[in-house]
């Protein structure tokens, strides 16, 4: 893969798992099962997140970088269960 | 009120041929008849790669109606609706 | 995401069930061995300790090539084929078209492989197609394809039963998809400090909703190649083109250039190659010389995508004179969405269209639908933990899903240690063969001893300790060390060994926590609501 078209790629990737970590650190389901206070994330902020989240992708097509775009979808896949396996509270976790 | 799945022993059997043996030979006359109407492009070709690339798709259309609808004569009408289109354009092609 | 009603969900989960159920092991070892093949090229280097070899088209290759073809018989300079042999060298394959004593219509010609810089021949085959590419230092990568690509199973039935596979991979990202009513809430929703079967749903659901599109797209060009190949081409060709053998041939590969069958010298190749490299920008991948030497001679060079593109590239050339004819699609006569889908349609299937980034993340991919089927089959077996029925079905999908890795691992020793000898085409499956008889004896015996308990971790146990053998295993075969490795710029064969050596020492860590401390142990220590199948332990 040229050097451009790996730019994109990593940039894409690095910016849509900041959006996923934010999502996952303020979902409702997710820290109430943890026994964590819910954050004080409306739906509309989080739905705003999940957009910036698929908006590499959207611009990444449209730049019409086909690998790129292919490796950051599958990177987004993998970054979201990454994250939710690291979110996840321990197996020890009392409740 | 008895759910239409709370079915007997011969529905439920004949839902199950419905979505196993009889989708998966639809699917395949679908197959067969969709070069003739799908068209072949500049190359020539896009009614070769079309056909195999949406058989899955239209099998598992096929599977999942017959598994999902309430109305197994809705599905045994719509299967031999969608096969017997397919047959007739089949039959025009080579016997016509 | 969808509320389809109770019965309508009933129906769905019992789809989704029985359909992981009665076909989740065959899927399962489609899916970890195409997960596996992902890097069968890199793997192949590893396994004969040479990394990935420089452009053999970067030195001259004209005056090599047509010294090569003089030698050989002339019956053979029909057609020929320049491409990188598996060790990096320069392979000439020059070949006619010919009857076998069966009847059936195949290639027989010479096979030649030469240093590329000097011209120097290094080895010749001669003989049928199949017999000269029987190539055994490719015998490890061709194994492991092969089980992926039709269960190593004759044509057309391991065809057939993969693309059934693939159905019903759909089948089960579809059910899974319409049955369950949060997807999305449940996103990151993972239980795993509640009762072990909260906690099994959440992580098959939590992977499996992540890995759906992924799960989608390898099922639907997974299904396509299958019944392609099979049946499916020859099917919609024969209704397309009524039997016309040559008008399909035609629209498939375009027509026929008009027969000559004056001589003609073939034209300077080196500047054939320089000019496709030039008007497209990817590496050349193969030449193609039909009608060696006549007057309706043709050129065609194959090249890789051009960098941040899907599809590869072939263009055309008259022999005698070297002149461009055209740039010609992999399938069909001109660009179409028809050829432009035949062409993508691998590298979305493969992940090879990025280089070593994209193989590493649809590798993860493989290894996360790998682990979605495991813990299917896991949640479907707790739920009847209970009953004595399936207690024998859980003994088999332990053996099943940690035996299949220690089997394939056992064909790569045999691989090792059978590749000095020369015998790696017939050793390599055997010794899977070996190693699946070895697990299946030791699950049957641990199984009637403790009832099945600590079967997987013991199993895992046996993962971990095959693992790391490899990379021993092959140093100790002959094959070369690290410091050499890298001096030779053999990088995959120290990152894979180190990959192995990791993966097995995590094998090893995963076993111990579910309770195995050693590998005697015949009961797991108690553990509190653990779940066997989470990967973050």
């Amino acid at each position: 893969m040229d050097a451009l078209n790996g730019l994109m790629s990593l940039a894409a990737c690095a910016w849509s798992l900041a959006m996923i970590v934010l999502l996952g650190l303020s979902d409702p389901k997710s820290r109430r099962t943890a026994q964590k206070p819910v954050a004080r994330v409306s739906s509309s902020l989080r739905l705003t997140a999940a957009a910036f989240a698929l908006l590499p992708g959207a611009l990444l097509l449209a730049a019409g970088s086909a690998v790129a775009f292919l490796i950051w979808s599958g990177f987004l896949t993998i970054a979201g269960w990454a994250v939710a396996i690291v979110l996840a509270p321990p197996s020890h976790h009392r409740e | 009120m008895s759910s239409k799945y709370e079915s007997g022993g011969v529905r439920r059997v004949i839902r199950w041929v419905l979505a196993g043996p009889v989708a998966a030979i639809i699917a395949v006359i679908v197959l067969m008849g969709m070069p003739l109407y799908i068209p072949a492009g500049r190359g020539g070709v896009d009614n070769l790669v079309i056909p195999l690339l949406l058989l899955p798709i239209i099998w598992a259309l096929l599977f999942f109606h017959a598994v999902l609808d309430s109305n197994l004569a809705r599905v045994a009408l719509i299967g031999v609706l969608v096969a017997g289109v397919n047959l007739t354009l089949l039959a025009a092609r080579f016997w016509g | 995401m969808f509320n389809l009603g109770q019965a309508k969900t009933k129906i769905l989960v019992a789809v989704h069930g029985w359909s992981g159920v009665v076909l989740g092991f065959l899927l399962y070892a489609v899916v970890l061995t195409g997960t596996i093949a992902v890097f069968a090229h890199e793997i192949g280097h590893w396994s004969i300790g040479r990394g990935e070899a420089p452009s053999i088209y970067q030195h001259p290759i004209d005056d090599h090539v047509r010294t090569a073809i003089n030698s050989v018989e002339p019956r053979f300079r029909h057609d020929v084929s320049i491409f990188s042999s598996p060790r990096g060298n320069l392979a000439v394959w020059a070949h006619t078209h010919a009857k076998r004593p069966s009847g059936q219509l195949a290639d027989i010609g010479a096979l030649l492989e030469l240093d590329p810089r000097s011209g120097r021949e290094i080895a010749r085959r001669e003989g049928w197609s199949n017999e000269v590419f029987r190539e055994t230092a490719t015998a490890l990568e061709r194994f492991l394809v092969d089980v992926h690509v039709r269960l190593h199973m004759p044509n057309p039935w391991g065809l057939l039963l993969t693309g059934v596979l693939g159905l019903a991979m759909m089948a089960a990202a579809v059910s899974g998809l319409l049955m369950h009513p949060n997807l999305i809430k449940d996103s990151f929703t993972l239980r795993r400090h509640k009762k072990t079967l909260v906690a099994a749903r959440d992580e098959h659901a939590v992977a499996g909703t992540w890995g759906l599109p992924f799960a989608f797209l390898l099922a639907l060009t997974g299904a396509f190649f299958s019944f392609a190949l099979s049946f499916g081409l020859p099917i919609v060709s024969l209704v397309a083109f009524g039997g016309d053998q040559a008008k399909l041939r035609d629209t498939l590969v375009g027509a026929r250039p008009a027969v000559d069958e004056r001589s003609a010298e073939v034209a300077n190749l080196d500047a054939m190659i320089r000019d496709a490299q030039t008007r497209v920008g990817g590496s050349v991948n193969r030449v193609s010389i039909t009608h060696y030497g006549r007057k309706n001679g043709q050129v065609t060079i194959a090249l890789d995508p051009a960098p941040g593109e899907l599809e590869p590239s072939r263009l055309v050339y008259e022999a005698p004179d070297g002149a461009f004819v055209m740039r010609k699609t992999r399938i069909g006569t001109e660009p179409s969405l028809g050829s432009t889908l035949f062409s993508i349609i691998g590298p979305l299937h493969f992940g090879n269209f990025g280089g070593v980034i994209s193989k590493l993340v649809w590798g993860a991919l493989g290894f996360a639908s790998c682990f979605m089927i495991a813990t299917g089959m896991s949640l479907w077996l707790r739920r009847r933990a209970g009953d004595e029925r399936w207690r024998i079905f859980a003994c088999v999908n332990a053996t099943v899903i940690f035996g299949l890795p220690i089997a394939l691992a056992a064909s790569a020793y045999g691989f090792l240690l059978s590749y000095p000898a020369e015998s790696a085409a017939t050793a390599t499956p055997l010794a899977f063969l070996a190693g699946a008889m070895l697990v299946i004896s030791f699950a049957t015996y641990a199984s009637q001893r403790s009832g099945g308990q600590a079967l997987d971790a013991h199993l895992m146990w046996g993962l971990g300790l095959t693992l790391i053998g490899l990379p021993i295993a092959r140093i100790a075969s002959g094959g070369i060390f690290w410091p050499e490795a890298f001096a030779a710029g053999a990088h995959e064969t120290i990152v894979i060994d180190f990959a192995l050596l990791l993966g097995g020492a995590f094998c090893i860590r995963l076993a111990r926590r579910w309770g195995v401390s050693t590998l005697s142990d015949t009961e797991p220590a108690a553990t509190s609501g653990k779940s066997q199948m989470d990967p973050a332990e």
